[in-house]
């Protein structure tokens, strides 16, 4: 369930904000809800961001663990998801950070390569799982601004106002930032957007 | 449809924000299948949208939602919830009577002080209750007194609230020595006052038999 879609205008009719607002009153049930609703998505956008590392499950319980937290400060300025989100972009750079001081994560299988390692092009059935592994090293190796902004737009088809929302800055940015990400990323993969490749 | 290459740019970052089929309808464009420029731009950024598209979707573990929630639980609690209900049990405090009107008692004075001009003068109406009072107190208690003694103290008394907090002050001060019954220190302690009681009186003719008054003193 998609509690976003057919939103007319955010706050009003958007379930999560609906949800957080029963929580904050006292509704344990409403908590629920959201976690039931919003928990996957959060993974997802985890996933997206990190990669899939051991602790995903871990921070979405941290995700969720704030949201208690702010209960009591929480105001409907916007759509919850897009509060959620932001959320969730503190905890993945906090993450991103803690794991280039050397507390890595657990890592499940050397899924991304390292963000300076050369892409080489495919020459073989494995292609396509070596395409989707460049792509993800691709995006890893994004500023974390500008890969949660594309991660946003282009997985989670957020548009780039509510993009701008989730990182705090305007839409002129995001797509400046989108830009800039998609500069780097053809960059990147350059031999795998030859013609006919991808 | 872009009919120049600016335009197509323009039209390009729309779709690229947008859903593919809205890239597929800008192959489509008449200036684009015109000029093989924008057409080899068009296909690279297809190109990359297709290399992102082939990221699979993430898969989410089974029940993550309700491990979550177990895993939640006694933060929960802590937050709220139980929490809550113990809290609920704290009988309401027992609020003592008339606190109200202690309380108010007790911020007369800063009230009074807020109720003050910005020039630091005290109200009109609370001068004039004071005057009143002062007056009052007078006649009461200076029954030696002849009533063209009375006039004038009253006017002495009016000047020295209209002119400053500190004659009101002043003149309580002697409030205390009225107490005392010392009547004659006190008339010789307004002294001060004499000047500006003559002068108010050149204006106001009921003034002049208490200035009169006060100056055979």
């Amino acid at each position: 369930m998609d509690p976003d879609a057919g939103l007319a205008d955010a706050p009003e009719g958007d379930p999560g904000v609906r949800w957080m607002l029963r929580y904050q009153a006292g509704d344990e049930g409403a908590f629920d809800e959201l976690v039931e609703c919003y928990a996957p998505r959060v993974f997802a956008l985890l996933t997206r961001f990190l990669g899939p590392v051991g602790l995903r499950e871990d921070l979405v319980q941290e995700v969720f663990l704030r949201v208690i937290r702010a209960r009591r400060e929480y105001r409907p300025e916007a759509r919850f998801s897009t509060w959620l989100y932001r959320i969730v972009f503190n905890l993945s750079v906090n993450e991103t950070q803690r794991r280039k001081s050397g507390a890595s994560l657990d890592d499940d299988e050397g899924y991304f390569l390292r963000a300076d390692e050369r892409v080489e092009p495919p020459g073989s059935a494995l292609e396509r799982a070596d395409l989707v592994a460049s792509v993800q090293a691709a995006l890893a190796s994004l500023p974390e601004r500008q890969r949660m902004a594309i991660v946003l737009a282009k997985y989670e088809e957020l548009p780039y106002e509510e993009v701008g929302r989730v990182l705090g800055t305007s839409e002129k940015a995001v797509k400046s930032m989108i830009h800039r990400a998609r500069e780097t990323l053809r960059a990147r993969l350059g031999s795998f957007l030859e013609e006919g490749v991808a | 449809m872009s009919t120049s290459c600016a335009e197509f740019r323009i039209a390009l970052e729309a779709a690229l924000a947008g859903p593919e089929g809205r890239r597929a309808a800008l192959a489509q464009d008449a200036h684009v299948a015109a000029c093989a420029g924008c057409r080899a731009e068009l296909a690279r950024e297809q190109r990359l949208e297709r290399a992102l598209a082939a990221v699979p979707a993430v898969v989410v573990p089974p029940a993550l939602a309700r491990r979550v929630l177990a895993r939640l639980a006694p933060e929960r609690d802590a937050a709220g919830g139980e929490l809550d209900e113990l809290l609920a049990r704290v009988p309401p405090p027992t609020v003592p009577a008339g606190l109200a009107g202690a309380v108010l008692a007790g911020l007369a004075p800063e009230r009074a002080r807020a109720r003050r001009g910005p020039s630091g003068r005290l109200g009109p109406a609370w001068l004039l209750a004071a005057a009143a009072g002062l007056v009052l107190g007078w006649l009461l208690l200076a029954r030696r007194a002849a009533p063209a003694e009375i006039r004038h103290e009253l006017a002495r008394a009016a000047l020295a609230l209209e002119a400053d907090e500190e004659l009101l002050a002043y003149a309580l001060e002697h409030w205390e020595l009225l107490h005392d019954e010392d009547l004659d220190l006190w008339l010789a302690s307004l002294d001060p006052v004499d000047e500006l009681l003559m002068e108010v009186a050149g204006e106001e003719p009921w003034l002049d038999a208490a200035a009169e008054g006060g100056a055979e003193r």
